[in-house]
């Protein structure tokens, strides 16, 4: 902190007789007040962080946040990165060729690039700003942002190679593979070439994970890597890391040099990584404006809190990216398609919403509702197998499968369920068996607990997954393509189920190229329907939660809809860190600004 | 007397090995590791498992179990404790900076167990069978029954309730540094891990207290027209105290392992908090470092405590 200490505060304050005799004062109306109401303390008044400004968002102040979600970084590489937190964090202090306007929809706008073209579905230009300017430090000297840049930032995950010539990992690398070549026929623009056409391409670019580093920095850092250090991510965009320790709490400031000029609104924002182990301490960290907002896997926690302060706090809703799903293996017991499609009806995904997120989640149809652009509407989807709000029609239809296919003959079968999701929710070993033997009318089905990692994935590859419910990082990103042909196309890389529809993948080819957004959206709804009626192969989607986030009045993030009367605000359910970064803001002059914690940075 | 302690010293050297062999069999049969925590779970699985073997390649958790007991058992004969995986730094230094702060919770929570527990099982055991007995025994059953983190948190809502004061958990202050900071940061779980704690101490003191007032050195201070609060506090607490002094060195023991569940609660960036993130993260070589240290101050303060007792009780005399 650089707030002085306490006996440094004690030093400075001179002892004058008025002060002193005010003191003996104080000291007698504060013995009888304390046996009254205990150690109340005098909260310091606001300080003047935030000032408005006659148009816009008040400006200043040091925002206190739990930004990033999980915080182990394994490397300052943002190419070399395996785990998401660095890419998370870079949305804060680098900058992406495009990025989204509206995280959800997948609407673009430019970032690094101020202007594109798409010549075709494989050949696309960027025009590349004039004003990004790397921060700076001894290694940058505070250089220009080039074509260059963006020439070294792609072909080098294409190759995988460090400086020195030698193989290295690079998470990304398979997708950069598909880049025929990167031409820059001035400093300022960029020209891609792709082997072959993608309409993902795009959308690819403008994801969390494809910030743009500094190749000077990069390349010193090489060998040390997994060394987290802040001198290792010089900043394009709207903050400089002042400090970023693994384990400790990391510090931003605003960049100066920030080339969007009326961003970010704060002057910086301390992100407390390895606090609140226990809700305990985020509760009083929250509660007495130590941090600025607070979420909790009990949705009930955060109501309580904003219901004990009236008027005070707002309530975010945000969709959960973690798309809940129930794994049928359709290479051993469920062969028969009629199986996985009885048990894509029986199960009831509205019960399990109640059950365990307190109706705070909505049913999801093989693209989750998250990724809003693409998925199938409420409306439509509600009248689909295995959606009807009306469950009788499903359950009646997924008796007649069931029998039909033989199902009863095949005995028991375990529906496992992973570590990682029963440590939230044990219940779910007794929840999901009785919900699928009383809906087929059976005794057949148990769950027991499993691994994640130690049973799931290994055994994908070789096609003996055990069954499974629970949830899996799935949206990522707004377009659902890659996805879907990674899992349903025979040459996709997740497809363990070994699907082979050629109507599907007539349907998945033609998407994956297509450069038009509606008719990409027109082509993916098609996807879907086919999924749907085929028991979604085994990948049965089930449902995505809703976090709630309890927020001071006088903080604003990035938010899809403001708090209005009676109406939660709604937060953006695809990573929006690049619009946070812009448009955080702490308005001083809110009442509830008051007793806030003085915090610099 | 001095056989008997270079018996004791050779004999925890084994429980030590015990101990720590034990410690790094188990932790690193527990599922997942280190390399899982770092490794994104959403991305394409091919990519997912080449980043895995990448991962624990760097880490070293590619070589066998024997090899990589031979290398900490070896780092532990030059006081090597090893590196965490998260920061690269030394067990050492990791620990160096939790330990003030467990120090600070320890001795918040030994405070209020002394004030708690002592006064309050001599007035129990001299008023035996009273209203007041009565009232503080069932004072002391209920902190037995109650867990600490319990009342921690009954205590949390009030304050946060009647907005009595700031509990800093973000700025984690030192008493050295902001001591009015520090006192309402660590006044709540140390009068929780105090009652909890104390609540045992004062049923067994009362016990003790009880039984020695029985004693016929006790009748004779009595008939020899001594004041009762010099027969009790001189010459029944003292006997008294013997057993309590017992379970007390087994509290100073435990300050350094840490309150885990208080420092969670609190944020305090402690040795118990430090164990906790340690293992959830599975970065175990701070982890068993940390085990190691705990294991070493509880076999000593077990091996001062008997000596302690001879000390005490010039009748206790060990075997040579």
């Amino acid at each position: 902190m650089a707030e002085s200490n306490y006996w440094q505060r004690w030093a400075r304050s001179r002892l004058s007789r008025r002060r002193f005799l005010g003191g003996a004062a104080t000291l007698g109306a504060g013995a009888l007040a304390y046996t009254l109401v205990g150690c109340r303390e005098a909260r310091p008044s606001a300080t003047p962080a935030a000032q408005e400004t006659p148009a816009g968002p008040p400006r200043g102040g040091i925002v206190r946040a739990v930004l990033l979600g999980g915080n182990v970084f394994d490397s300052v590489d943002v190419h070399r990165a395996f785990g998401d937190p660095t890419s998370w964090l870079s949305n804060y202090v680098l900058n992406k060729i495009v990025r989204y306007k509206n995280p959800d929809t997948g609407e673009l706008e430019g970032d690094l690039a101020e202007r594109w073209e798409v010549i075709d579905g494989a050949n696309y230009v960027f025009h590349i700003r004039q004003d990004v300017f790397w921060q700076q430090t001894p290694i940058t000297n505070g250089r220009q942002l080039t074509a260059e840049d963006i020439r070294w930032h792609i072909e080098r995950q294409k190759a995988g190679r460090l400086s020195d010539g030698s193989q290295a990992s690079f998470r990304h690398q398979s997708f950069y593979q598909q880049v025929a070549r990167v031409e820059t026929p001035d400093q300022f623009t960029v020209r891609i070439t792709l082997q072959q056409p993608r309409g993902t391409f795009l959308d690819r670019l403008a994801n969390y994970f494809s910030t743009v580093p500094n190749r000077e920095t990069m390349e010193r850092f090489e060998r040390n890597h997994t060394v987290i250090t802040e001198e290792a991510m010089p900043a394009t965009g709207a903050f400089m890391l002042r400090r970023w320790r693994s384990g400790e709490e990391i510090r931003a400031e605003r960049n100066p040099r920030y080339f969007r000029k009326d961003f970010p609104y704060v002057d910086g924002w301390i992100y407390p990584t390895g606090l609140f182990e226990d809700p305990n301490a985020w509760r009083i960290a929250f509660e007495q404006k130590q941090v600025d907002y607070f979420y909790s896997s009990d949705p009930n926690l955060p109501k309580s809190i904003i219901e004990s302060k009236p008027g005070q706090m707002y309530e975010v809703l945000t969709g959960v990216g973690n798309t809940v799903f129930m794994h049928l293996n359709m290479n051993q017991q469920f062969k028969d398609v009629r199986l996985v499609k009885a048990l894509h009806m029986a199960f009831d995904r509205r019960a399990i919403i109640q059950a365990f997120h307190q109706g705070l989640g909505q049913v999801s149809g093989p693209v989750p509702w998250l990724q809003e652009g693409f998925a199938i509407p409420t409306q439509e989807l509600s009248n689909m197998d295995g959606y009807r709000t009306n469950r009788d029609e499903d359950i009646r239809n997924a008796r007649q499968l069931w029998q039909a296919a033989g199902g009863p003959a095949l005995g028991e079968i375990n529906i496992k369920v992973p570590d990682t999701w029963l440590a939230v929710w044990p219940d779910t070993v007794q929840i999901i068996p009785n919900m699928l033997n009383q809906a087929l009318g059976v005794n057949q089905f148990r769950s027991t607990r499993t691994s994640y990692n130690e049973e799931i994935i290994p055994n994908l590859f070789n096609g003996q997954f055990p069954n499974w419910f629970g949830w899996t990082s799935q949206v990522s990103g707004p377009d659902p393509r890659e996805t879907l042909f990674s899992v349903f196309h025979p040459s996709g890389s997740q497809n363990f189920q070994k699907v082979n529809n050629p109507e599907l993948n007539r349907l998945l080819e033609a998407a994956i190229v297509e450069t038009n957004y509606q008719r990409a959206v027109d082509l993916v709804r098609q996807i879907q329907r086919i999924l749907i009626d085929n028991g979604q192969y085994g990948n049965v989607v089930l449902y995505n939660y809703i976090l709630r986030t309890a927020v001071w009045n006088y903080y604003r993030g990035a938010l899809k809809r403001p708090p209005a009367p009676g109406q939660p605000a709604q937060g953006y359910n695809i990573f929006a860190g690049h619009l946070n970064a812009d448009l955080m803001s702490l308005n001083s002059n809110d009442p509830t600004f008051q007793g806030r914690a003085n915090i610099t940075l | 007397m001095t056989a008997y302690i270079v018996r004791r010293l050779l004999m925890n050297l084994v429980v030590l090995w015990v101990v720590v062999s034990v410690v790094f069999v188990t932790t690193n049969l527990l599922p997942g590791d280190f390399a899982l925590r770092q490794v994104a779970t959403n991305l394409e699985l091919q990519d997912y498992s080449q980043a895995l073997r990448e991962a624990r390649r760097i880490l070293g958790l590619d070589k066998p179990l024997w090899q990589r007991y031979g290398e900490f058992m070896g780092g532990l004969l030059t006081l090597d404790l090893g590196r965490s995986y998260e920061t690269h730094r030394s067990t050492w230094a990791e620990l160096g900076e939790r330990l003030p702060s467990t120090l600070e919770l320890g001795a918040m929570i030994l405070l209020f167990t002394f004030l708690i527990s002592i006064p309050v099982g001599i007035i129990s055991a001299i008023r035996q069978n009273t209203w007041l007995d009565f009232l503080l025994r069932g004072f002391a059953i209920f902190n037995v029954a109650t867990p600490a983190f319990v009342i921690a948190v009954l205590l949390t809502l009030l304050v946060l309730k009647l907005d009595l004061f700031r509990i800093d958990v973000v700025g984690r202050p030192h008493f050295w540094t902001d001591p009015e900071a520090a006192l309402k940061l660590y006044i709540i779980p140390g009068l929780a891990g105090g009652l909890t704690s104390g609540a045992g101490i004062m049923r067994l003191l009362r016990s003790q207290m009880l039984e020695v007032m029985r004693n016929d050195y006790v009748r004779t201070a009595f008939a020899k027209g001594l004041r009762e609060g010099t027969v009790w506090l001189r010459h029944a607490l003292k006997n008294a105290m013997l057993p309590v002094l017992t379970v007390m060195g087994f509290s100073v023991a435990g300050i350094v392992s840490g309150q885990i569940i208080l420092e969670n609660m609190f944020n305090i960036d402690g040795v118990g908090r430090f164990l906790y993130t340690r293992l959830i993260l599975r970065d175990l070589p701070p982890f068993q470092g940390t085990v190691v240290i705990i294991a070493f101050v509880v076999v000593t303060v077990n091996l001062l405590v008997d000596i302690a007792y001879a000390w005490l009780d010039p009748r206790i005399r060990y075997a040579e």
